[in-house]
């Protein structure tokens, strides 16, 4: 007779797991008189943030 | 080695942007109007029409209905609107004025000067805007917003901004403290709507992240 053994685990979701640092960026991008732009970014030094980021957006005038 | 790659395509989309410039360069023409701030150029005959808000500024001549004197009269720094069609000449973008308007003796042109009042000025005319992009390394979606204070100096924008990238186990906040560059560089296409330009502007600044991740512990 066999049986199988349901073994439970305790798992800790830790929500703590915070840093911060800073960093330079460096963009060039395009915009149109309306609002509408479109911008290429490049982050260093900051090991959390994305290195690249392509962005787009829209300025209210 | 991601960041040098980031450069070398930045510097490749600007010389790319600057070619494109000279290949869809037509001209054809259009009317319309421009307002703005009159000011000389080097080039006798011609003067710069520098915009207001966005410091842009148009190669701007008279033409043949415009009497002789009349853009010379304003070119002191008057703020101006002017008639007339927007002309390819010579590999560069010129506005021929028919007729010319004088709406105030000065105006509020972006000068090199620095001062409190020039900042408040600044202040008071910021605009601000919604955003959202990818990154890369990590692999994020993000949403923001941002302001856009200026120019503080001629051409120079600071454009503070907030972004928040959510992933799946990572959610970064982002405050970046930008300064934005508009040099004279416009990118169109076969048209010469200037509402179809596109302002090139290119800049750098610092930025504070803020990065929570999930983590799972088995205990």
């Amino acid at each position: 007779m066999s049986h199988r053994n349901f073994e439970e685990e305790d798992v800790n979701i830790d929500f703590g797991d915070w840093e911060s640092d800073g960093g330079l960026n460096i963009f060039m991008g395009m915009s149109k008189r309306n609002g509408l732009f479109v911008e290429l970014r490049a982050s260093a030094y900051s090991e959390t943030n994305p290195t690249i980021k392509f962005i787009v957006g829209y300025t209210f005038r | 080695m991601l960041i040098r790659i980031a450069l070398i395509a930045l510097g490749l989309i600007f010389t790319s942007l600057n070619q494109t410039i000279e290949v869809f360069g037509q001209e054809s023409t259009a009317g319309g109007t421009m307002t703005g701030c009159l000011l000389k150029s080097g080039s006798p005959g011609f003067y710069m029409l520098q915009e207001q808000g966005t410091g842009l500024t148009t190669t701007v001549a008279g033409s043949d209905d415009l009497q002789k004197g009349d853009l010379e009269k304003y070119s002191v720094g008057s703020k101006v609107q002017l008639t007339g069609r927007l002309v390819r000449e010579e590999g560069r973008d010129v506005f021929r004025v028919t007729h010319v308007e004088q709406l105030s003796a000065t105006c509020e042109t972006t000068t090199m000067h620095v001062s409190v009042e020039s900042l408040k000025d600044a202040v008071g005319r910021a605009t601000v805007g919604v955003r959202g992009g990818l990154g890369l390394d990590p692999e994020l979606p993000f949403l923001g917003l941002h302001a856009q204070l200026g120019p503080i100096v001629k051409g120079l924008w600071f454009r503070p901004s907030y972004e928040f990238g959510f992933g799946e186990v990572t959610k970064i906040n982002s405050f970046n403290f930008d300064f934005a560059y508009y040099p004279d560089l416009t990118l169109r296409g076969r048209g010469m709507d200037r509402a179809d330009f596109w302002n090139v502007y290119f800049g750098a600044g610092g930025l504070i992240t803020c990065r929570t991740a999930i983590s799972r512990k088995r205990t």
